[in-house]
């Protein structure tokens, strides 16, 4: 009697070890499956924006196996129906998504051995940029089948975090015949362009920064960003990024920053007001610059001097720009002017390209203007001086206007006034004085900012220097859906 | 004369019966040790199974929502962390739209706050003004507020669950880490 007892209470106690064992293990499967199903919905993800990119190249292979249904609202389940893809979807007034079931992953072990995964990708009705490109929204889910009974974890805080459907998909709103874990995420794509302004202020040496002025940035593309085009403090932003490769001799004199700091070479002195991250070593590819080539006969020369060679000059169209050559130096002395003009019907068909062997000057009151819907870029072979506000680029954009400097030499933008356009130097010493500013960005060799003087890098000329070219897509936010809305758990 | 017929009786002998009460309780005794032997790894076992499903919740739950979160803030070593609300209050899905600074938001900007941090010996998670112990057993836990614009990284602490072990004892505990991608934070939109 007592051995039948001892082995009842033995069996017993075995029993409950193999349940707990049991539960232990299928809960240890669910966990994994939980994981796995993300990996799923990461690689949809990722197959989405190579089909993005893909089409911003043009490659015909972009939408291959991928399905558009016109519709204003995206399916909670796997998706079905539909027609072959051969564009990217379309916003309203005829809103598509479009959608792909990739093949499934397949694993080997002793858990799930397969993780499905669907993805869709519509515009959201989010808006395109000032260039016309589309912001897209990706929304992504993968599924890996839970092994085991259809249980719950022996834990009820699994089952908060995890969800695993064990005989009802709840995100489906259908019934299944084997459990599974799915997990759900949801990306917005912004369009980026290939761009060698991917940071306002790129050097080679040593950066020195006093007074009371700041580097930041704004993005001109962005009304939220900017006001009418224009930089605007209150909508500033904090991406006014610095890189220099040897950082010797470097000093911002705790001024601010608000973007990050990367260097190589020894410490930057005095970053307390470096609002960003400060990071060693840096280290990114500097192209030469070079005089432009041009054939004899397609542009036309001028002899530089103290006086400059024209007074008006029109710009041709964009697939011809008017190319003009100024031999020597081209100077621009008080109480003259330059006026650059846009004759061209079209608002993006002015461009205008010019050649100076000497020096570019303009001092005292002597100015240049830039008509609005003009695209000038100078390339100039000695030192770069312009003062106060001599010169207006009317458009108030920096990607109007474009110094090239070739070879070595300095440029000074110094004065009262403001500065609107880009610099690629990487040869020269630059110098931004006076209490003025300067907004686009900057390639050069060294760079002094002083005098209360500040520079805002427009993050518009990284993200779109050219109307059409986009080179890649970017994750402007990621958010996964682990809600459970019935339950008031809505994020 | 009587004869008297031979009486059989049927029983063991002493010796048969000293050895049989002898191997039962030897038997006894070894299924009575083997049962609590076994009792003793289960509950091992168990233990180390409630820590690692402990552990993997709460690394689960850190990632999944340091990784949507819009912004991170470490105080008194408590991580808060804002998340978007993705539906609406009617139970759909929103479509993303662009807040006054140009960033992406969902349901007009309105957020969850989701906080996580140590209490006693319990690790909880708290979202809004409702908090849920999610593991037991923590003895610490670490946020290192490095940049949060870009990363989190955490370190928790579990106190060993079975500590019947003979010398040296069991480990003084399990340090487990996550260092995660803030792929959703507003300073980098």
């Amino acid at each position: 009697m007592v051995a039948l007892l001892t082995i009842t209470i033995m069996t017993l106690i075995c029993a409950v070890s193999l349940h707990v064992a049991s539960q232990n293990t299928n809960a240890g499967m669910q966990t994994a499956s939980w994981q796995q199903a993300l990996t799923g919905a990461e690689s949809a993800v990722d197959q989405a924006i190579n089909a993005l990119n893909l089409d911003a190249q043009g490659s015909s292979s972009a939408w291959t196996n991928w399905k558009t249904v016109t519709s204003s609202t995206l399916p909670t389940a796997k998706p079905s129906g539909g027609s072959a893809a051969t564009a990217a979807p379309s916003p309203s007034p005829s809103p598509s998504y479009n959608y792909l079931i990739p093949s499934a992953l397949s694993l080997q072990g002793e858990g799930n051995n397969s993780v499905s995964s669907w993805v869709t990708i519509d515009t959201a009705d989010l808006p395109k940029d000032n260039n016309g490109n589309q912001w897209y929204r990706v929304r992504a889910t993968g599924v890996a089948g839970a092994p085991g009974p259809a249980r719950v974890s022996n834990n009820r805080l699994d089952n908060d975090l995890r969800k695993i459907a064990l005989l009802f998909d709840r995100k489906a709103g259908a019934a299944i015949t084997t459990p599974q874990a799915s997990r759900t995420i949801e990306v917005v794509l912004q369009p980026i362009a290939n761009s060698i302004w991917t940071r306002g202020i790129t050097l080679k040496n040593w950066i020195v920064m006093s007074g009371g002025g700041v580097i930041d940035s704004f993005d001109s593309s962005n009304p939220l960003k900017s006001t009418n085009g224009l930089y605007d403090v209150t909508k500033r932003q904090s991406h006014g990024d610095v890189g220099t490769l040897d950082s010797t001799s470097s000093d911002l004199h705790n001024t601010y920053l608000y973007g990050n700091l990367a260097y190589s070479g020894p410490a930057v002195k005095n970053t307390a007001n470096v609002q960003g991250t400060i990071s060693t070593p840096f280290n990114t590819p500097i192209p030469a610059t070079s005089d432009p080539s041009w054939s004899s006969g397609s542009y036309t020369s001028y002899s530089g001097g103290n006086n400059p060679p024209f007074t008006t000059i029109a710009t041709g169209t964009k697939q011809h720009p008017a190319l003009v050559k100024i031999n020597g130096d081209f100077n621009v002395p008080g109480g003259q002017s330059v006026s650059i003009t846009a004759p061209n019907t079209g608002t993006d068909n002015d461009y205008i390209v010019f050649w100076v062997t000497g020096k570019y000057n303009t001092s005292g009151s002597g100015y240049v203007t830039q008509a609005a819907l003009v695209n000038a870029t100078w390339y100039v072979d000695g030192n770069i001086t312009t003062s106060g506000n001599s010169y207006n680029n009317a458009s108030g954009l920096a990607a109007n206007v474009s110094f090239v400097g070739v070879g070595t030499g300095t440029a000074t933008v110094s004065g009262s006034g403001d500065f609107i356009g880009t610099l690629n130097a990487p040869g020269y010493n630059t110098t931004i004085s006076g209490t003025g500013f300067w907004s686009g960005a900057l390639i050069s060799n060294t760079l002094t900012i002083s005098g209360g003087a500040s520079f805002h890098y427009d993050e518009a000329l990284n993200k779109n220097t050219d109307t059409t070219l986009v080179g890649n897509y970017a994750f402007a936010s990621w958010f996964e859906d682990n809600s459970d809305p019935s339950r008031g758990i809505t994020y | 004369m009587k004869i008297f017929g031979k009486r059989t009786r049927l029983a063991f002998t002493l010796v048969e019966m000293t050895l049989s009460l002898g191997c039962g309780s030897v038997i006894l005794a070894a299924v009575v040790t083997a049962g609590v032997a076994l009792q003793r790894s289960f509950a091992a076992v168990e233990g180390y199974s409630m820590s690692e499903s402990d552990q993997l919740r709460v690394l689960d739950y850190i990632a999944m929502d340091c990784r949507r979160a819009r912004s991170v803030s470490v105080a008194n070593n408590v991580l808060t962390l804002v998340v978007p609300n993705y539906y609406d209050a009617n139970g759909n899905p929103v479509a993303p739209t662009f807040n006054s600074s140009g960033a992406i938001q969902y349901s007009g900007g309105a957020t969850t706050t989701i906080s996580y941090s140590k209490s006693g010996s319990n690790f909880v998670r708290t979202v809004g003004s409702t908090t849920t112990a999610i593991a037991s057993n923590v003895s610490s836990f670490t946020v290192t507020p490095q940049d949060l614009t870009s990363t989190v990284s955490c370190s928790i602490t579990f106190s060993p669950r079975f500590v019947y072990l003979p010398g040296p004892g069991p480990v003084a505990g399990t340090t487990v880490y996550c260092n995660t991608f803030l792929r959703n934070a507003l300073a980098r939109q």
